[in-house]
């Protein structure tokens, strides 16, 4: 086998993996820039849009196509009573960026486990069979990835033109840019934040979907998704929209040619060698503008 | 109860990471997220020396060797991080977090994925004991988990004790004034970089020797145990018992241990919950509970304690200040007269917009420069630009016969050249006294080494500039604010403050950025007759930014009127003040105050 | 002053409280007649689910006895041995709380660390115990410790011997195994066992815990073109992510794996309908209904559970007196000169150095359920 046919699959199969990590990215990334907070809690709406549509699936036998716009309203409801019950309030004491940090990920743990014991830590499926597909590059991508790399580019238009081209989105906007200036001109930061939480967790529940579609639904599943879009944004920065897109891409190729490279244990150490090199080369991402906007640790 | 034994020597090597943590968040106030790594590096090293390197009974030389490796790891990530101006340092160290696991898995001196067994139990020299070892001490008998419990304790004082006099030393002091505000720091000549990477490093030794403790203390190590809930747990415990005390640290570990340990119970034995879901249940639990804990207090439960320093009993009379140093470059001006500080031609652009176009200035010792201008006219840049906070694009500068351009701040300030700043920037959770003491020049104990090595000199050192600085705080009035922390100050007594810090630091050039805007006009006499004495008494040279033409006149020996950038004119107050078309021009129509 | 003063009592308040809460649940926890039997639970990915399997089954065991009188006149009360991530030192933890404020009378657990380095407190405890570990060095590190479970050794001859009877034209084969201790245990018996009857080993390819994805190694793995592959991850989901993932990039020939992959996911994954089987433990049809229904529900580790229960029943019955205390020592030395022992599931062969032989059955899957092949029962195996 010569070398670019048998490199083609790895390519292939490292994309699809990025544009999954890029939807959790992108809605981490929304949040870090408006809210200006690293939200793990973000892995809380993942695992209730998994198990929504499980639930809706497995549980009620309703078919994909009400369980899976049901799943992800039932995804946006959580991230906004997240925001609403627990995240409201230490925002407007000013609360610091590392309790923030420890508030999400004391969330996604409390929410992971919380399942474990009442639903099971066994892992289901919704789809039983081998999900059609199509042979491309010299291997064959399911309809669960073209969904996801199909879903992650839609996204990423739509998040742009919705804070680019709506009201609700230009608040975002604002509120992202210079906070104190938006509520000087009446911007009600609040409602920017509400509409933040609710877009991002769409986002994440259109990653979580086609990923579980795949792997299963286990109260553990949120884990790489959400650490991974923190290493795409690493990678890529958060210059514009399509940075932390840019980043997830990079990382799951990275993950994949390290394997075509080297024996698959040395995968994470390359992975994550390349995100710590990312960092200490050029620390605000590939793509510029990272920066801790509201660093009040 | 063996249980409750080994909960309790748990925590007492939790409590020694807690201390590290301590110092690098708490007390240096950098925000780091994967303390778990820096145990993890001194449990590895602590083991593999024990296990392969060294000879039996040599368990503390292990703990001393896991400190080492620890703060080297610290030096490998903390130096590039610390680079970009630390803010990114959180999420370096997060990474070093997520990766740390994984490459300990795939190196094969590390053990692999199962890591390293059989690590000998603490020991000291001859004393090897076995697990059956027991301690008879008349009717009592200790067995040897007892007894480990014991020298764990110990440990956890030793740490104690090590930490407290860091945090209560003038480094400590100075790592303080880096949180607060490092750039403030780097005016008055101290490289703020390095001292927060000396304080990582501490803090890391402190936590690679509490990994060491822990290899020893449960004879193997293994990857899994390093992960980011390990880290999340110590920060909790840090939060919990209070980031700025090393008791709240103490407490925080006990408290936090205690909690996990009852929770275990209430699930296990209390509530009736089905037994095959109390783990997770445990899990849950504990971070609502950590949820509930920041919701409510998230200071934690111990404050900072700042330090009461005692008046020194009244000797003589307060000493006057020393005369101002000659700057320490090696052509010295020592005439009176001459130029300290000269300035020609200096420029500097932001994208588009010119700054400074062309300006010079030659500060003299015991006169006082004002400069006046418009907003935007370049004022506190050329300031930035003579203190090192911003680099000119043209010109030249000297401090005798040394050139300044292009040099660091703290650099310059060791030249001899102080500044003050247009928002005042005091360190605020100082007390007023550390502020004084902080700007003070000869600090033997800002060195972490000598506070060790040469206690003595620290001391006598750190008694003779409190003497002074108490001395300083009567000069300025604000003696009987000594022991307030800075935010207590009122706007006006901060400024006075600023005046008395940059006095302390003894600078043979002041450059003062609105010394007297927003003070009330009635204590107005007061900074003058301050600003005053600097030129004519301590025989600085003396250069000011102002807006107030009759604090202008009243001091100004010269004046110095800038507008878009350049030097437009000079001259004595009389002849610039007096020129009523200038001042027309910068103040519009109203006729200058001059009374 | 009084912020410091308020400082403190608060924290004594707290603590008080702590420890109060922590008192008030050693008294009267535990009825002074119980027996308490020591049961670990895993919050790590794998070992979890067949964490719920076991208790299931030691449950359903209690209950069962419980219902009858107990043992000795005393009911048996599970306690939950909390090791966390499969970490020695919270497992150490919890063990500690259960030997000495529990006072446990026998302990059934798993993981290899949490087992190997825990080994030397069990012999101090003077605590039977019985591990699910499959590594084989688990009962070197202890004297007082039975395996329930069958080693990697075993695993790998069972599953070669299969294929050489039923697959022949499989000369081949790759490993796709967890890069812990365990798993290239697994991969090393199995290049062993394997060889022995001429299958070769072509490819192996390791993989993190608890992979999101195994797209790379499969694909490197199928460049070899194996005949079949030997999947050998920690339980729980992987096997299920292999079988889909290697059947999505079209490769036909045959799956196969061990026990840990034997959960209710697989039961219902179609893809496992075809060339795939894997080597557990099988419940017969003499066994209980109660314990089949729950392993068709729960997994095939439910029956451990309920076996446990039994096994600790029978030998304190039947080596200690009511009212006497239970010693560990007693229990094992009575179980491994009894040797060849029958419970309500399966009969054991239990060796005196801790090793066990055990029926193993071969399995695939079909409708929506597992599918007995072929039994092989301890004698035959050892």
């Amino acid at each position: 086998m010569t070398l670019s046919q048998s490199l083609l699959p790895f390519l292939a199969n490292g994309l699809s993996l990025g544009l999954s990590i890029s939807l959790v990215a992108l809605a981490m990334a929304l949040i870090w820039r408006t809210v200006g907070i690293i939200d793990f809690g973000l892995g809380s709406v993942y695992l209730a849009v998994a198990y929504a549509t499980l639930g809706l699936t497995k549980g009620l036998g309703l078919g994909l196509g009400i369980a899976i716009p049901g799943a992800l309203l039932f995804g946006v409801a959580v991230s906004l009573v997240l925001y609403g019950a627990v995240y409201r309030g230490f925002l407007r004491r000013g609360a610091p960026l590392f309790v923030m940090v420890l508030v999400g990920i004391s969330v996604f743990m409390a929410i992971q486990n919380l399942i474990g014991a009442a639903v099971s830590p066994q892992k289901f499926y919704f789809i039983d069979t081998i999900l059609p597909g199509f042979e491309v590059a010299g291997t064959r991508l399911n309809v669960a990835q073209l969904a996801r790399m199909g879903v992650s580019l839609a996204a990423l238009a739509g998040v742009a033109f919705f804070c680019l081209h709506t009201g609700p989105g230009r608040t975002i906007l604002a509120v992202a840019d210079n906070k104190r200036l938006a509520q000087g001109v009446g911007i009600s930061v609040d409602r920017a934040y509400l509409w933040t939480y609710g877009v991002a967790g769409l986002v994440v529940g259109a990653a979580a979907i086609p990923d579980v579609a795949e792997s299963g639904v286990d109260p553990y599943v949120a884990i790489n998704p959400v650490f991974l879009a923190l290493a795409a944004i690493i990678i890529g920065g958060l210059g514009n929209f399509r940075s932390p897109v840019l980043g997830a891409v990079l990382l799951g190729l990275a993950f994949h040619l390290a394997v075509w490279m080297l024996p698959a244990s040395w995968q994470e150490v390359i992975a994550y060698g390349f995100v710590v090199a990312i960092l200490v080369v050029r620390p605000q991402g590939l793509f510029g503008g990272m920066n801790l906007v509201r660093e009040r640790a | 109860m063996l249980y409750l034994i080994d909960v309790l020597t748990l925590t007492a090597i939790l409590a020694v990471a807690v201390h590290g943590y301590m110092l690098i968040k708490g007390l240096a106030g950098m925000l780091h997220l994967g303390h778990a790594v820096f145990y993890g590096i001194g449990a590895y090293a602590g083991a593999i020396l024990s296990t392969r390197l060294l000879p039996p009974g040599f368990f503390p030389v292990a703990v001393l060797g896991g400190a080492v490796f620890a703060a080297a790891g610290a030096l490998l990530v903390g130096w590039p991080a610390l680079q970009a101006r630390g803010r990114y340092f959180m999420i370096v160290t997060f990474a070093m977090q997520l990766i740390f696991v994984t490459l300990v898995i795939n190196f094969v001196f590390t053990g692999g994925p199962d890591g390293l067994s059989s690590i000998p139990r603490i020991s000291l020299g001859p004393w090897q004991p076995g697990r059956r070892w027991a301690l008879a001490l008349g009717p009592l008998e200790l067995g040897f988990a007892q007894v480990k419990l014991l020298v764990m304790t110990a440990f956890t004082g030793l740490s104690f004790w090590f930490c407290s006099r860091i945090v209560q030393s003038p480094y400590g002091r100075l790592i303080r004034a880096v949180r607060e505000d490092e750039q403030v720091v780097e005016a008055y000549g101290r490289d703020a970089t390095r001292a927060k990477l000396s304080i990582l490093l501490i803090g890391a030794g402190v936590t690679g020797a509490a990994g060491s403790l822990f290899a020893h203390h449960f004879n193997y190590v293994g990857p899994s145990q390093f992960e980011l809930d390990l880290t999340m747990l110590l920060l909790a415990m840090l939060i919990l018992g209070g980031q700025y005390s090393l008791i709240g640290a103490t407490v925080g570990a006990v408290l936090m241990i205690g909690l996990l340990e009852a929770l275990r119970f209430v699930l296990d034995n209390g509530l009736g919950v089905p037994l095959d879901m109390t783990a997770h249940l445990r899990q849950a639990a504990y971070s609502v509970i950590l949820v509930l804990i920041l919701a409510v207090r998230s200071h934690g439960l111990f404050p900072e304690r700042l330090p009461r320093l005692a008046r020194p009993p009244a000797r003589q009379p307060a000493p006057r200040p020393a005369p101002a140093p000659t700057p320490a470059s090696s052509d010295a001006v020592t005439d009176l007269g001459e130029a300290v500080l000269t300035a020609s031609n200096l420029q500097k652009h932001f994208g588009g917009v010119t700054a400074v176009a062309s300006a010079g200035l030659s500060l003299r010792r015991g006169k006082i420069i004002a400069i006046i201008g418009s907003n935007g006219a370049g004022k506190t840049t050329v300031f930035n630009i003579l203190s090192g906070f911003e680099t000119a694009d043209g010109g030249e500068a000297h401090v005798g016969r040394t050139s300044i351009l292009g040099r660091q701040a703290a650099e310059i300030a060791r030249l001899g050249v102080a500044r003050t700043f247009q928002d005042v920037r005091i360190w605020n959770r100082l007390t007023v006294i550390e502020n004084i003491l902080a700007a003070t020049p000869y600090q033997p104990g800002e060195h972490p080494a000598r506070l060790f090595l040469s206690p003595g000199r620290v001391a006598r050192a750190e008694a003779a500039n409190v003497a002074d600085a108490w001395s300083l705080l009567e000069r300025f009035g604000l003696a009987d604010k000594a022991n307030h922390p800075g935010s207590d100050l009122s706007y006006a007594q901060r400024k006075m403050l600023a005046l008395g810090r940059v006095t302390a630091f003894n600078p043979a050039a002041m450059l003062l950025d609105e010394p007297t805007s927003g003070v009330d006009p009635k204590k107005l006499d007061v900074f003058l007759d301050h600003i005053r004495a600097f030129a004519h008494q301590d025989d600085r040279a003396v250069c000011l930014i102002e807006h107030n033409m009759a604090v202008v006149k009243e001091l100004a020996d010269w004046v110095l009127f800038m507008d878009e950038g350049r030097v437009v004119t000079s001259g004595t107050p009389g002849e610039v003040l007096g020129d009523h078309i200038l001042m027309r021009r910068y103040l519009g129509h109203r006729k200058v105050a001059t009374a | 002053m009084t912020t410091r003063l308020r400082s403190w009592g608060r924290a004594a308040l707290i603590g008080m409280a702590a420890f109060a809460a922590l008192a008030a649940s050693i008294g009267p926890a535990r009825a002074a007649d119980d027996l308490p039997l020591g049961i670990c639970q895993s919050t790590a990915q794998g070992p979890a689910k067949f964490s719920a399997a076991l208790w299931k089954g030691a449950e359903i065991a209690i209950n069962e006895i419980n219902a009858q009188g107990g043992v000795n006149g005393r009911k048996l009360k599970p306690i939950p041995v909390d090791v966390g991530n499969n970490d020695p030192a919270q497992a150490r933890l919890s063990l500690n709380k259960a030997i000495d404020v529990d006072k446990i009378a026998s302990l059934v657990c798993w993981g290899t660390n949490v087992m190997v380095q825990n080994g030397p407190l069990i012999d101090e405890a003077d605590v039977a115990s019985f591990t699910m570990s499959s590594g084989t060095g688990v009962v070197k590190a202890s004297k007082l410790t039975q395996q329930l479970e069958a080693v990697t050794t075993l695993y790998c001859k069972v599953s070669a011997a299969h294929i050489k009877a039923k697959y022949p034209s499989v000369k081949t084969f790759a490993v796709l195994y967890v890069n812990y201790e365990f798993g290239i245990e697994l991969r090393d018996k199995c290049e062993e066992e394997f060889g022995k009857v001429g299958i070769k080993l072509v490819a192996s390819e390791g993989h993190p815990n608890a992979p999101p994805d195994l797209r790379a190694q499969l694909t490197k793995l199928l460049e070899a073109k194996p005949d079949a592959i030997y999947l050998a991850p920690i339980g729980g989901g992987t096997v299920a992510l292999g079988i889909r993932t290697a059947r999505e990039l079209g490769y036909a020939g045959l799956l196969t794996t061990y026990g840990a992959g034997d959960t209710p996911d697989i039961y219902n994954l179609k893809l496992a309908e075809g060339n795939f089987f894997f080597v557990s433990n099988e419940v017969p049809p003499n066994a209980p209904e109660v314990v089949k229904k729950a392993t068709a529900e729960f997994g095939g580790y439910t029956p451990a559970g309920y076996e446990y229960i039994w096994l600790v029943s029978k030998l304190i019955r039947e080596t200690t007196k009511p009212g006497e205390a239970v010693s560990g020592k007693t229990l094992i030395a009575k179980l491994r000169t009894e040797r060849d022992i029958q419970t309500p599931v399966n009969r054991y062969l239990f060796k005196d150095d801790g090793n066990t032989t055990r029926p193993l059955a071969i399995f695939t899957i079909e409708n929506g359920g597992r599918k007995l092949e072929r039994i092989l029962s301890a004698k035959e195996l050892d």
